[in-house]
């Protein structure tokens, strides 16, 4: 790699090389190997372990059998217990990543249009919110939904109920700390989202007779549509796999599948069960994401004439 | 230019983003409010029913040792993670790779995988390992590190790799064709510019693995753990108030660090790149 | 159609005065252009009209009636964006309809009238193509089909042939006159490219730092600034300055730097020892052998000359170290370089300006 002393020769000589096809930055490619190497022992060794454990019966106290069988999958898929767990994940975060999307597009649009350091200051304050380790988060959750926290004295002090409302160690409870996990990344996401819409369209439609709605439905909805449904997709994707959330929220009363594979491998020991709620787990969040992206190319395609991409 | 009419639409916008913004701050609020307490109760009350800083005094010491565990986890972790990041990012962005795609989506795998199950995968490859080879991972910082490296280098490539998109190659020739070699165009040329990159890679994996509970809680228990689990732990079993004065200060300490990054960085440094 | 008034306009953004006093009378059916330097107020002016930004001072009348405080939506003018701003989720077709799909006007109506327009805009059966397989020009008509669509009463356009290469600009200059022409529709168009404004305007607007400087028709602007900025800014010129030395009737004697003397018109008075600027185009010079000494000539080197296929532009080097730009016929020989040569010109075609950039010529 020493530089020859003729530079004209090693324009030359660059150019040559140039020339050659993958000739050029070769020297880069070397560097991707030891990453993928790395990176492939620490993915499929361990990934294939678990999937093989999930494939044996547990015997008690960590022990799995030596036979190759289904039935942790076959449990997961007929036990009313292990349904209604998955059930519960499910919805949870298909309503987080809803709500999310509800309440957050509108506060992106908020913050893309008034622009400049006051908004990026506030993006700053909601990005740092998700940036502090989350048990911080769920302290104050706790205290401001607590029986005798914040809003229960609000509540119980204008009378507008006789008994606290119940907003932790339920559903509810975990739901808000779901939508306090995603919605920061959420927001960032959307406003550059929004960012992409120019504000000249919602100008034109303006100018063209569009009301604010009609300018909403007809103008930003749709160009949003694509960054909408992948920022969402993202929110489930968080939420279907949080644990910290479901426990400090929910009581341990809330079984989501991440509560419940903790439960079994660290409480319970039962390897091979654990690993097969694991894998359910992740494989049916992957085929609801390659449902949603299926749906967002075949809608693209249909929707406006001939593209020319 | 900007339109100035304040349409209904943009107001109900504005107030949605004022009710986003307190709804996201108000627990680290109440959380620091709370700390001052003085109240003696185990169970929290709000707002602070008089000033003390009881409950930073009364920090016990294992909280100290398990920041500085998670602290140093952190740091290791944020260090080969982003060197790993490096030379993913280089390859992909600047090596002429078939199948580029193909790689990239292999880097980004880890994010797709909940923490839970990671720790999970984790703990069972190291018993295996354990029982395979000898080696003994368990239980110990440096399976922690392994397992946390693992989740953490997708950040750094993004953060990495979005930089070094835009860096223009012809930089590079220009050098080389001035007479640098190879590495010294790396390091006067490439590297100054994607250095914002590289840092925001090391933040986002110090970030990603100091705040980390799941795969800790597998992998790392009893007397030595992070900060975060013997937080969790304790909330979960044995409250007392200098949990809230810890939290506190793991609030303000974030806080500094995250505005001094951006300070250095710039603020699109600080949005993850790696969702693209 | 409508007339447009604006009356007494202000605009102020911070402590920074955008738009100042701008008084200006569209009449129906004229295609004004509103011409100036970035910064100088031009485009505010437009948006203003259009509802988009609300000014501090004054009243904006369409067609008689006071619309300074109602909605852009409800103004019934169409707006052709700088960069089009076509829906990119909508067809072409779709894209042109909106505004009628906006006004309830049922399918069918809708579908004839998108037809005529993309006939109007030569663009016949493109309706169902996405607007991203449309090339640039096809693109502004189709933004300028959908301004139409409504048949607003004024048409707004905001330097929509900006993002054009030159020959397609050219033509799509010459597609507006004629569209508009045919529709008789009363058009404000604003752009920095006075070449552009020269073909399109009835009237041209030239403005400066939020101000109108002159409001005429393109030759009258041309031949009759009324000031320095205006002389300059419309068409290439050349700047001479110098002091009045003596006037007599309705000519004055300017010495110019390094000493040539020349007369020059002045209809206003001007004292002797006032400091002025005389302008003469390049096309108004003539290189002549006429031997230095004659009065109303100057003499200077040949320091350039470039050849531009209709025209020849020679740079002449003066002792008073100005360079002047001559344009001449391609025919004639050139001069070589370096060679001494004289330089007059119609008298009444040298402008004379005073120290304050006003015109002393009577424009």
């Amino acid at each position: 790699m020493a530089a020859n002393a003729n530079p004209v020769r090693d324009d030359q000589a660059a150019a040559a090389t140039n020339r050659q096809p993958g000739r050029t930055g070769t020297r880069w490619e070397w560097f991707l190997w030891p990453a993928v190497l790395i990176s492939f022992m620490l993915l499929v060794f361990p990934q294939a372990n678990f999937i093989w454990l999930s494939l044996h019966a547990d015997l008690g106290l960590g022990q799995v059998s030596d036979a190759l069988t289904g039935e942790n999958y076959l449990r997961l898929l007929t036990d009313p217990f292990y349904l209604n767990a998955f059930w519960l994940t499910l919805y949870l975060s298909v309503a987080t990543a809803a709500f999310g999307l509800l309440v957050g597009f509108p506060a992106a649009y908020a913050l893309a249009r008034i622009g400049g350091w006051t908004a990026s200051l506030l993006l700053s304050l909601i990005l740092t919110t998700s940036l502090i380790t989350v048990v911080v988060k769920l302290i104050g959750l706790n205290i401001i939904l607590g029986a005798s926290g914040l809003i229960n004295q609000i509540v119980l002090g204008l009378s507008l109920s006789n008994s606290p409302i119940q907003m932790i160690n339920n559903e509810f409870g975990v739901f808000i700390g779901l939508v306090q996990y995603t919605l920061p990344l959420m927001i960032v996401l959307l406003f550059g989202v929004v960012q992409t819409i120019p504000v000249s369209l919602e100008e034109a439609a303006t100018i063209l007779g569009a009301t604010r709605a009609a300018t909403y439905w007809q103008v930003i909805l749709p160009n949003a549509r694509a960054g909408l449904l992948s920022s969402g997709l993202i929110a489930f994707n968080m939420s279907m796999g949080a644990f910290t959330s479901a426990v400090l929220l929910g009581g341990g009363r809330v079984r989501t599948v991440p509560v419940l594979i903790q439960q079994t491998i660290i409480q319970e020991t039962k390897y091979g069960e654990g690993a097969a709620l694991s894998t359910t787990l992740v494989g049916l969040a992957f085929l609801i994401n390659v449902a949603v992206i299926a749906y967002l190319f075949a809608g693209g395609r249909q929707r406006v004439g001939q593209r020319a991409d | 230019m900007r339109t100035e009419r304040d349409w209904t639409g943009r107001a109900v916008s504005k107030t949605i983003l004022c009710a986003v913004v307190v709804f996201l701050l108000a627990p680290f609020i109440v959380v620091v409010g709370a700390s001052f307490d003085s109240a003696t109760e185990y169970h929290v009350t709000f707002p602070p029913r008089g000033f003390s800083l009881a409950g930073y005094e009364t920090i016990p010491f294992k909280y100290a040792l398990a920041g500085g565990i998670s602290l140093i986890v952190a740091v290791a972790v944020a260090i080969v993670s982003t060197l790993i990041g490096l030379c993913a990012a280089l390859g992909l962005v600047r090596g002429n790779v078939i199948g580029r795609e193909v790689f990239q989506s292999f880097f980004r795998l880890p994010v797709q995988i909940p923490f839970v199950v990671t720790g999970a995968v984790f703990l069972q490859f190291y018993y295996q390992l354990d029982a395979a080879t000898g080696v003994n991972l368990l239980n110990g910082f440096l399976g922690l590190i392994v397992a946390h490296i693992f989740v953490a280098v997708p950040y750094s490539i993004g953060a990495i790799a979005s930089v070094l998109t835009r860096f223009n190659p012809a930089l590079e020739e220009a050098a080389q064709s001035l007479g640098a070699t190879g590495w010294a165009t790396f390091w006067q040329v490439t590297f100054p510019f994607i250095r914002p990159g590289v840092m925001a890679g090391m933040f986002y994996a110090f970030i990603v693995s100091f705040g980390d509970i799941p795969v800790a809680l597998f992998l790392v228990s009893g007397e030595r753990t992070t900060l975060p689990v013997e937080i969790f732990q304790d909330m979960q079993f044995d409250f007392r108030p200098s949990i809230l004065a810890v939290s506190t200060l793991i609030a303000v300490l974030s806080l500094i660090a995250i505005v001094g990054v951006q300070r250095l960085l710039g603020f699109d440094m600080i949005v993850p790149a790696q969702k693209r | 159609m409508a007339s447009v008034s604006l009356q007494n306009l202000y605009k102020f953004y911070g402590g920074a005065v955008v738009v100042e006093d701008v008084n200006l009378m569209v009449e129906q059916g004229e295609f004004v252009v509103l011409l100036g330097p970035s910064g100088c107020g031009k485009t505010t002016t437009l948006r203003m009209v259009a509802g988009f930004v609300q000014p501090n001072g004054g009243r904006i009348l369409i067609g008689g009636e006071d619309v300074t405080y109602v909605a852009p939506r409800l103004r019934y003018v169409g707006m052709v964006f700088q960069n089009y701003a076509l829906f990119p989720n909508m067809t072409v077709a779709e894209n042109i309809a909106f505004g009628l799909r906006q006004r309830r006007v049922p399918r069918a109506d809708a579908a004839k009238r998108v037809a005529e327009l993309l006939d109007l805009i030569q663009l016949p059966g493109r309706g169902d193509n996405a607007v991203g397989a449309l090339s640039g020009g096809q693109q502004q008509r189709v933004a300028l089909a959908r301004a139409l669509a409504v048949s607003p009463r004024v048409l707004l356009m905001d330097e929509p042939l900006g993002a054009l290469d030159v020959r397609l600009r050219e033509d799509m200059q010459l597609e507006l006159t004629r569209i508009q022409r045919r529709l008789g529709i009363t058009t404000i168009l604003v752009t920095h490219d006075q070449h552009e404004a020269m073909t399109l305007a009835d009237r041209i607007v030239v403005m400066s730092d939020g101000r109108i400087q002159q409001i005429g028709t393109p030759d009258h602007v041309y031949y009759n600034p009324c000031n320095r900025f205006v002389a300059e800014f419309v068409g290439r010129n050349n700047v001479l300055s110098g002091r009045v030395e003596a006037t007599r009737g309705d000519e004055a004697l300017i010495a110019l730097r390094g000493g040539t003397r020349i007369r020059v018109p002045a209809k206003k008075a001007v004292a002797a020892g006032e400091q002025v600027d005389v302008t003469i185009r390049p096309q108004h010079m003539l290189i002549s052998d006429t031997p230095a000494g004659d009065p109303d000539t100057i003499t200077g080197l040949v320091e350039e000359h470039r050849f531009l296929g209709n025209v020849v532009h020679y740079s002449i080097r003066l002792p008073s170290d100005d360079v002047v730009l001559v344009e001449s016929p391609a025919e004639t020989a050139p001069p070589a370089l370096g060679t001494g040569v004289s330089l007059t010109w119609r008298k009444d075609h040298a402008l004379l300006f005073d120290a304050r950039g006003q015109a002393l010529h009577g424009g």
